[in-house]
């Protein structure tokens, strides 16, 4: 009964920012112009602000931040590891990388090569995980402390070869990254929308067929061992869904991180370890930490935006400091 | 016989730097024995038990169980074997949080289609023999540390498998709660002619089984076998082999 309240007051926080977000911006609307809108009686400038910039904006930040909350649960469960985050095992390295390729050898002006390059960061971040993910397998068994670490260490190889590349970079070029890097929301039009968000549902979807697996592994190893379950192959297959999950949001909105830290980590501390319902708790903190951060970075230099990644890391940052320190005391 | 383990190795490491823990072991286990394996930390315990029930594999040597060669099967297969034949109990209760003491113990037959009344029955039957009816719709984090082992042997026993294999069962139990865990497993072994083999560092309870094997180096040292007489007697033996085997008493 507790949880039913604070669910719904998390929707209708989440309500709250997607109507002032829609309501807000250098072309400010009234309430009364949504109501115009749902009785097709908007003006033509209403209806283009609405559905053509501020729609497909809030949706991508909702469903990405959502993706990226759900990875980051899933890497924290198979981990063991409270601090596990997409952004700490190298995705967001990776696409970056995908990106500066992209900016190599395509580049040019974004309009030709729409799909193209959150095609490559997708593929980089997917890449990136693969890589440290069958690096972690060679000392013959899965041990997921040691892939977060690989993890951290590839990143860092990964991110050094991405400014390697940078130093051919003219300014354009650089300004390009940098924008990526900074997690600019830059897939905000509609086509982002189709080639992102169906995709999450789907792979949000097969990890809600596998809660009760994120469930179970809390217990050690070999007692799943012992009840006949493949750990390894149970491992192996949330790894990809929570890589796939990570590198499809990175690749519309940036290099966007500490929300696959923060938003499990919130949900246990307000719903406890119920895997079913951490799982829709952690989807519902992520839309409103990436929505409400995307809002802050809107409204609290108006005219002038903020990146949403940086917004996030301003307060992600202190946050994990906060979790570290605790985790010392213990 | 149930078990019947030949010559197994076990060794860690790599071409350069191997450690080998289990340096050529022979085994026989016949069904319905409780058997305790004793030794020092370091002596392989713990690597026995994990080789012979299947988690860790052998270097070399051949583990048959009823039979079959466990040292030839496929991960596949052997997944099956452990799920159907096979119970564990740990130091750690390893129970879930977010379960009850019911859906924790009814775990192992939530992974395979079992009818429901089949389920009612078989938990009937552990909750009966171990006593836990007045527990069943708690938590973890409500009941005692004894209660919550206790939780965790019914559900090793509840799909009935041939052997349960516990590895210090009692390691982070009080005596009481202790005595109580091992007088459980005395009758279920009794009742059900369960097979139990136990790693414990406990002369205690390891006078609860009826054959105790010590380690010394990887290597099988002695075997006592308590045969008709009172627990307090063998206790004492077990105390004097281990005294001769030494440094074991001082163990945590």
């Amino acid at each position: 009964m507790r949880n039913r309240m604070k669910f719904i007051i998390i929707i209708v926080m989440l309500i709250a920012i997607v109507l002032t977000h829609l309501l807000t911006g250098t072309f400010s609307l009234a309430p009364g112009d949504l109501l115009a809108l749902l009785t097709n009686q908007a003006g033509e400038d209403v209806e283009l602000v609405l559905f053509e910039f501020r729609m497909p904006r809030i949706i991508v930040t909702l469903v990405c931040g959502a993706a990226l909350a759900l990875s980051g649960l899933i890497l924290q469960v198979i981990s063991k590891n409270p601090l596990a985050d997409p952004g700490i095992i190298g995705v967001n390295a990776g696409s970056g990388f995908g990106v500066v390729l992209f900016i190599m050898f395509i580049s040019g002006s974004m309009s030709q090569h729409l799909y193209a390059l959150p095609l490559m960061s997708f593929i980089g971040g997917l890449a990136t995980v693969l890589i440290i993910f069958f690096l972690s397998f060679m000392g013959g068994t899965f041990k997921s402390n040691i892939f977060i670490l690989i993890g951290i260490a590839t990143a860092m190889g990964v991110t050094g070869f991405v400014y390697v590349f940078t130093s051919m970079f003219d300014e354009t070029q650089m300004e390009m990254l940098n924008r990526y890097f900074a997690g600019n929301i830059w897939g905000d039009t509609w086509p982002f929308v189709y080639i992102s968000v169906p995709y999450i549902l789907i792979v949000a979807a097969f990890v809600f067929f596998r809660i009760r697996e994120m469930g179970m592994l809390n217990l050690d190893d070999e007692m799943l061992i012992g009840f006949g379950m493949n750990v390894n192959k149970e491992k192996i297959i949330l790894i990809i869904l929570s890589a796939m999950l990570s590198s499809l949001a990175v690749s519309v909105c940036g290099a966007i991180s500490f929300i696959g830290l923060i938003a499990p980590h919130i949900s246990r501390l307000l719903f406890g370890q119920d895997m079913k319902v951490l799982f829709f708790s952690s989807l519902l903190i992520g839309g409103v930490l990436l929505t409400g951060a995307d809002l802050l970075g809107k409204l609290v230099l108006a005219p002038t935006i903020i990146p949403t990644g940086i917004v996030v890391a301003l307060i992600g940052g202190p946050y994990f400091l906060r979790l570290l320190l605790k985790a010392r005391q213990i | 016989m149930i078990l019947e383990a030949k010559d197994i190795k076990k060794s860690y490491g790599n071409r350069f730097n191997r450690t080998e823990v289990l340096k050529g072991i022979d085994m026989n286990i016949e069904k319905g024995e409780f058997v305790s394996i004793m030794g020092a930390s370091g002596s392989g315990k713990t690597t026995l038990l994990n080789v012979l029930s299947s988690i860790d594999r052998v270097s070399s040597g051949h583990i048959q169980i009823e039979g079959a060669d466990i040292t030839q099967m496929k991960d596949k297969q052997l997944a099956h074997f452990r799920k159907n034949d096979l119970g564990f109990i740990f130091q750690e209760y390893n129970l879930l949080d977010t379960l009850t003491v019911k859906e924790n113990i009814l775990l192992p037959l939530s992974i395979r289609n079992m009818k429901k009344d089949e389920v009612d029955r078989q938990f009937e039957r552990v909750a009966g023999e171990l006593g836990i009816h007045e527990l069943s719709g708690k938590y973890p984090n409500e009941i005692s540390g004894g209660q919550q082992q206790r939780t965790s042997a019914a559900r090793a026993f509840i799909h009935q498998p041939k052997i349960i294999f516990a590895d210090e069962p009692t390691g982070a139990l009080d005596s009481k709660s202790a005595s109580n865990l091992l007088k459980k497993l005395q009758q279920m072994n009794v009742a059900s002619r369960s097979t139990i083999m136990m790693v414990t560092h406990d002369a205690t309870a390891a006078s609860y089984s009826g054959r105790v094997i010590f380690l010394k180096d990887g290597l099988v040292y002695s075997t006592l076998r308590r045969g008709g007489r009172p627990q307090e007697e063998f206790y004492k033996e077990i105390m004097n082999t281990q005294s001769v085997l030494g440094g074991v008493g001082v163990e945590s």
